[in-house]
């Protein structure tokens, strides 16, 4: 099955003003999603998760690498033609209401990609823009609201019926539910779930949220300084995380359930600023498991088993660990009922 | 924008300065339109032997010292006034939209260019530059509002390309660009309605000084030429008749002119408050 | 067990050119020396303004309308201003949200912990200025000395969060109001924040009241919570009881959300919480409620205790309904 997006080698350097060295934000990043599935991309401030979801869909001119997205190489596209196939590719954003143009109503925002890709009347418009607020779960009459005058949770629905309009094939979603509340947000990822299933959509997400990564994510990659350090499964990154920093923050998250104490894995120190990287291994200088050679040595993306890819010289010996495994919970028992 | 009834009645709790401006506003704009028809006496006629006449029941504000009665030249005026006022402030706004939307979106050699031009023009002193303009072009109403428009140019090509500045970081642009939208559709779409708010806003500051402008041009003999009825060349005129204490050639002139620049002024500065971002 | 804070029936309002808005409605609470208090609650509950209200900062366009806030039997909210600085700082302190903006841009934060710390008893600058330089030590900002003389800028936010623990705890308070300190800092970061609050309020044995939007944050880190909504406490109970059973329909909707394993159609409460503007009749659930009953949209439900320590405001659940 050929995966329908394919990243390869992916860099992105940003010249800083005053800097003499340039920010790498992204640095050799390679990957693929399967169609209908959903990848997620998980990390800190800094990981460099937000530009390669810009870059993947070209939005940021990467430094160098290949894109592939159905087969087609993105970075050899002209303008023209790049503008001609964004109908297959979408983006939601972080924040819904600043994404939202503030001065347009809604029917106006959700019409705008239909104006510039499609021919449809103005009626036609009208009537695929009342079919795709149904379809996110709005009401009709949204359409003449402006974004101040509705919820955030409901704004975030907009974005995403402007990015179903033109019936893309992939979506890049971008913290999509970061900054709502965890009752809109977990509505928003049950209306994610769903209109994968109805329409086959291939979703990135794009997320330093693990519970829901891990709720919604087929396959998740964890970022860290620009470097993907592992990448696997969802299930099987949870509950078997082999690198540091993966154990770190699984760690770190507090989960809902007070029956769980997770064995406290700790980075000390602060998240090194992407300009003045530390040599060797980006992690070396926050490790409880540094060893010498961490110092002078990059690490590369290794197989450990089946599916899993890990980079860090020390994976072997780390093994797996077992404490991260857990029964489900008596909570998460009767929730599922 | 917005606004309901019930911004509407909060707004007039807390900014009564606003509504005074606003019916100053109306009444000059009334003035504007009427204010020749219902004067009782011709403000363009002298009439003989009438001249310097104090304040009396049939000449409100008295004469000056041609024998025309001040007070229906007084509400003649605002027809002039407002008239180059607002043409101005139109002309400086219609040009000086393109402008700023050319020099905030594609930054570089023509934005700074024309940032260059703007400043040289605004560090000329106004009424200076406004003379200059006025001498070489001729004495008539019609360069007065080019006039206008040209020295609040600038202004305008400096708030639109600051609000252009400002959007174009917005995420909902970058919005735009993902869904495949040019340059030009974002501008036209996104960009022009977006930064027309302080525009329009500061629209009532601008007719403001624009009419103090205008005065100030006819005071000096650089405006509007006499009979035309004009609160400026009206102060002129009496000028020299305070000396003999005949106040009222000059007096009654000044305090419209006040109260009109004062209104558009209030009216002004509250809209420029209500269409501000960072309110929000 | 004694009774450090107690909070009755308290209300906060609003005025705004939207209206007049109820942001707390009668807010019913109490901490115990020593306990940790989790108060959960999503936008509109009203948890923006709770702390604040707490001790009686309260700036326009809001205003406490009544109820009261005893602290160790005094009612902060009819003392005055003199007495309260007393009380700031001193034996209640504050952690905010978003600590760079807590701290002066312009004052570095050597400075103003020293301040913090004379403004309270500790005159003499030398002694307080090496008790600032112990606590940034605490606080785990390493080479506290130098530190002394960086700019709040200069700071990253974890850093930032760190100084306004180590400011809100230089003078041991009893009680600790810590405001969401977390929002805003990457996962990693947000853990050692939360670690290190917890071992100094072991340390000094202080009450905690923590406010948050993360369940997580209750469960790994508090004792008791309370669950707000649309301005009142809807539910409280011990910890390990709330996500055992959770009574009120909301807090079941609020752990449901954030559940790990898929679940087909999980049913979550339909709707928004209301607008502080426009609150329902009767229970400000009842839009969304599956439970509802009439009598929820007349009458406003009381808190009642189901089980020892274990309290709800559903008429249906306090009548033992399913």
């Amino acid at each position: 099955m050929t995966p329908i997006v394919r990243v390869e080698h992916l860099v992105k350097h940003f010249t800083v003003a005053g800097a003499a060295k340039p920010l790498q934000a992204v640095s050799d990043v390679s990957f693929s999603i399967e169609r209908a599935e959903t990848m997620g991309i998980v990390g800190e401030s800094g990981s460099g998760k937000t530009t390669v979801g810009r870059c993947v869909l070209r939005l940021i001119e990467p430094t160098s690498g290949r894109i592939l997205v159905e087969g087609q190489d993105l970075s050899t596209l002209s303008h023209d033609s790049l503008r001609s196939i964004r109908p297959q590719m979408q983006l939601v954003f972080q924040e819904p209401f600043d994404s939202l143009d503030p001065q347009m109503t809604v029917g106006q925002i959700v019409a705008e990609p239909l104006r510039l890709h499609t021919k449809f009347s103005k009626a036609e418009r009208h009537d695929r823009v009342a079919e795709l607020l149904e379809k996110v779960g709005l009401s009709r009459r949204t359409a003449d609201r402006h974004p101040h005058q509705i919820a955030a949770g409901q704004q975030q629905r907009v974005g995403i019926a402007r990015a179903i309009a033109t019936e893309p094939k992939f979506i890049v979603l971008d913290e999509p539910v970061s900054s709502l509340d965890s009752t809109a947000r977990a509505e928003i990822i049950d209306l994610l779930i769903d209109l994968q299933e109805r329409l086959g959509i291939t979703y990135l997400f794009i997320s330093h949220d693990l519970t829901t990564v891990r709720y919604l994510c087929n396959w998740v990659a964890v970022m860290y300084l620009g470097k993907i350090v592992e990448m696997s499964p969802t299930e099987e990154l949870f509950e078997h995380p082999v690198h540091p920093y993966t154990r770190a923050l699984l760690s770190a998250v507090p989960v809902p359930d007070p029956e769980v104490r997770r064995s406290k894995f700790v980075l000390k120190g602060e998240i090194p600023s992407p300009i003045n990287l530390p040599n060797g291994c980006h992690l070396h200088t926050r490790c409880p498991a540094a060893a010498a050679a961490c110092r002078t040595t990059i690490p590369e993306l290794e197989q450990v088993s089946d599916r899993h890819w890990v980079s860090c010289i020390r994976a072997r010996e780390l093994g797996f660990d077992k404490s991260m495994q857990k029964e489900p919970s008596a909570m998460e028992q009767s929730a599922a009922k | 924008m917005g606004l309901d009834s019930r911004h509407l009645r909060y707004l007039i709790k807390t900014r009564p300065s606003a509504l005074v401006g606003a019916a100053i506003v109306a009444v000059a704009l009334v003035l504007a339109v009427i204010g020749p028809t219902i004067a009782p006496f011709d403000p363009r006629t002298a009439i003989p032997g009438d001249q310097l006449k104090p304040p009396s029941f049939g000449h409100l504000m008295g004469t000056d010292d041609n024998g025309m009665d001040i007070f229906s030249r007084v509400i003649a005026s605002p027809q002039t006034d407002l008239t180059i006022a607002i043409l101005g402030t139109l002309g400086a706004i219609a040009a000086g939209i393109p402008l700023g939307l050319i020099a905030g979106y594609y930054r570089g050699f023509v934005s700074e260019i024309l940032m260059r031009v703007s400043d040289i023009v605004q560090s000329f002193p106004v009424f200076i530059l406004g003379m200059a303009l006025v001498v070489v072009t001729g004495q008539e109403i019609r360069n007065v509002i080019y006039v206008v428009a040209v020295v609040n140019c600038p202004i305008y090509v400096r708030l639109v390309r600051g609000q252009v500045l400002f959007l174009r970081e917005r995420p909902f642009i970058e919005a735009a660009r993902a869904l495949g939208g040019r340059d030009r559709w974002i501008i036209r779409e996104h960009i022009l309605p977006n930064a027309i708010g302080p525009v329009v806003a500061n629209a009532s500051v601008t007719i403001g000084w624009a009419i103090l402008l205008t005065a100030g041009l006819s005071f000096i003999g650089a405006g509007v030429r006499v009979p035309t009825p004009e609160w400026g060349s009206m102060i002129a005129v009496g000028a020299k008749n305070v000396y003999t204490g005949e106040w009222w050639p000059s007096v009654f002139p000044g305090i419209a002119l006040a109260f009109t620049v004062l209104g558009f002024a209030l009216l002004g500065e509250t809209m420029v408050d209500l269409t501000d971002r960072t309110r929000r | 067990m004694t009774t450090l804070l107690d909070v009755r029936d308290l209300r906060v309002e609003f005025q705004t050119s939207e209206g007049v808005g109820s942001a707390l409605n009668g807010v019913d609470l109490s901490v115990n020396e020593g306990q940790v208090l989790g108060i959960v609650g999503e936008s509109g509950s009203g948890k923006s303004a709770i702390a604040m209200a707490l001790v009686n900062l309260i700036a326009r366009p809001g205003r406490i309308v009544s109820g009261s806030v005893k602290y160790r039997g005094r009612d902060l909210l009819q003392e005055s201003e003199r007495a309260l600085q007393r009380v700031r700082g001193r034996e209640i302190g504050l952690v905010v949200q978003n600590a760079k903006s807590a701290l002066n841009p312009l004052v570095t934060i050597g400075r103003q912990l020293v301040n913090v710390i004379r403004g309270h008893g500790l005159h003499d600058k030398r002694a307080a200025t090496e008790r600032a330089v112990l606590m940034l030590k605490k606080v785990g900002i390493p080479d506290p000395e130098t530190r002394m003389h960086s700019y709040p800028h200069q700071l990253s936010g974890g850093m930032a969060q760190r100084v306004t623990i180590a400011m809100a705890l230089s003078n041991n308070p009893r009680l600790l109001i810590a405001d969401e300190p977390t929002s805003g800092l990457d996962v990693t970061i947000q853990a050692q924040i939360l670690d290190l609050i917890q071992a100094l309020v072991d340390e000094l044995h202080s009450a905690t009241v923590l406010i948050t939007r993360d369940l997580g944050i209750i469960a790994q880190h508090c004792e008791e919570v309370a669950v707000l909504y649309a301005g009142r406490v809807v539910e409280r109970a011990p910890v390990r009881a709330f996500f055992r059973s959770p009574s009120h329909p909301y807090s079941e909707t609020l752990i449901k959300a954030v559940s790990t394993t898929r679940q087909r159609g999980r049913k979550l409460l339909p709707g928004t919480s209301p607008s502080i503007y426009d609150l329902p009749s009767g229970c400000p659930l009842n839009p969304r409620c599956p439970l509802v009953q009439p009598i929820c949209r007349e009458k406003q439900p009381e808190l009642r205790e189901l089980l020892p320590g274990h309290f709800v405001r559903c008429h249906v659940r306090a009548a033992g309904g399913i």
